[in-house]
């Protein structure tokens, strides 16, 4: 058992798929609202294998499983918020570059002129940018679904490549666990996102992102590529067709940008010594 | 008389004191790091880091002396470039967030040519004792530029590296690390 537990496979797949499912089952005796939470609660899991969840001694890597956290529940707020929503995506915008600045500050701070700006821009608007547009796809089961599946396969791999295995792990793990959502998202109708969903699994994978570039060795110019994952969420859908129809034409619009990405880090880093 | 005797031999005293205590210099060509850990039990790896500075001093008539050693985290060097890079990423020393490992002795006791030192190891922002044992002892006159004295040695120690916070990948890369410092330094 202890050696299953280790498995990187288990950790990372198995793991928050399977706990993610379970989840999205019970949650859904409170409404379908809630069963965003499961794709948190599948990375909360393997993010508990890997690093016992201990926060302190902060680091960058704990910054970021910290701020997924505090995701969840300013998310719930976002939910519950019944007034105007327009400045929240400008909020959720400057909210994500300010956490983007706080996970990558050490190595900031030891950065002068050009080289401090263009990192801090490009972190900050990288993240923001995430942050915002998945906002838009709160109320898109479907959508917010595969666009989170995306980009936990396309950040997870790229961090394994770009030398962080660790990083890796815990960003794939979000695609398992959006596996998992949206595979309760074919039989279950009344499925759906919010703000509780969207919003840490934006931080979380644009955050890992960031920090495989900073901290390990992955090229930044597979961000952009990531980035654009959530417009690609958005292609027009056929009104009429089934659900699982319509996650299967999600899932080939926005898989092929991960792929892009892994490839670019694959072509400039090599395959991971394993 | 006596006042200008008396006030001469106390000006001598720090004199005498500085002539004890000898401050040196790390050099960092002739000092390295190095360690060994356990890889998926098949082998013993071995590693080292390439780029470290610092200062010690010694007073050999107190058999005392004191070490700071700092470390360049980025320098780890095990052969392969891939797994330097993952050595020096989040998963283990987290180079570009921690990016010096210190070495601050608290007391050194001097024995002949060994000696025991104890003090603090800070890896990863984490800062834990550690006793290091030294052996080989020698200092003398470079031979190679007479004008420059110099002291070396080789210390031992060995520490768990989660007591670092470095824990990825446990137990299948092991825990036990084994340090082995080899340490030159040129008097000032």
């Amino acid at each position: 058992m202890g050696d299953l537990l280790t498995n990187p496979i288990f950790q990372t797949a198995v793991v928050p798929f399977v706990v993610a499912l379970i989840a999205g089952l019970i949650l859904n005796r409170f409404g379908w609202y809630w069963a965003g939470l499961a794709i948190v609660i599948g990375f909360i899991a393997c993010a508990w294998l890997i690093t016992d969840l201990k926060l302190f001694p902060l680091s960058s890597t704990r910054k970021i499983i910290l701020l997924g956290l505090a995701g969840i529940i300013v998310g719930i707020c976002l939910d519950i918020y019944s007034g105007t929503r327009r400045f929240i995506p400008y909020a959720l915008f400057i909210g994500g570059a300010v956490a983007a600045l706080w996970v990558i500050w050490p190595v900031l701070m030891r950065k002068e002129g050009t080289e401090f700006w263009l990192l801090a821009a490009g972190a900050a608007v990288y993240t923001g940018w995430l942050v915002a547009i998945m906002e838009k796809l709160r109320e898109q089961p479907a959508r917010a679904g595969t666009a989170a599946l995306s980009l936990g396969i396309g950040t997870g791999v790229s961090a394994v490549m770009g030398a962080s295995a660790l990083l890796g792990q815990l960003a794939a793990s979000i695609a398992a666990a959006s596996g998992a959502y949206l595979l309760l998202a074919v039989f279950f109708s009344k499925q759906s996102a919010g703000s509780l969903m969207t919003l840490p699994v934006a931080l979380l994978c644009s955050l890992f992102g960031i920090a495989g570039h900073v901290y390990a060795t992955l090229p930044w110019y597979a961000l952009p590529i990531l980035a654009i994952i959530p417009l690609l969420a958005c292609v027009p859908l056929p009104e009429q067709k089934p659900i699982w129809i319509k996650i299967a034409l999600l899932v080939s619009a926005t898989v092929p940008a991960a792929a892009v990405a892994i490839f670019i880090t694959w072509w400039v880093e090599g395959a991971p010594p394993i | 008389m006596r006042k200008m005797i008396l006030a001469f031999l106390l000006s001598c005293l720090p004199i005498a004191a500085f002539a004890a205590k000898e401050n040196y210099t790390i050099d960092p060509l002739h000092t390295f790091p190095n360690f060994t850990i356990s890889h998926l039990g098949f082998s013993t790896m071995h590693g080292r880091f390439g780029a470290t500075s610092g200062k010690l001093t010694m007073d050999q008539e107190k058999k005392t002396g004191s070490v700071e050693i700092v470390i360049d985290a980025a320098s780890v060097n095990t052969g392969f470039q891939k797994r330097d890079d993952h050595l020096r990423s989040p998963d283990f020393l987290n180079a570009a967030e921690f990016p010096e490992i210190a070495y601050k002795s608290t007391k050194v006791t001097i024995n002949g040519d060994k000696a025991t030192v104890e003090g603090n190891l800070t890896i990863k922002g984490v800062t834990k004792p550690v006793k290091l044992d030294v052996s080989h002892i020698f200092c003398a006159n470079n031979p190679m530029k007479k004008e420059e004295y110099r002291c070396g040695f080789d210390a031992t120690a060995g520490i768990k590296r989660s007591d670092f916070d470095v824990t990825f990948a446990l137990p299948a890369i092991g825990d036990d690390m084994h340090l082995m410092l080899e340490v030159e330094a040129i008097r000032n």
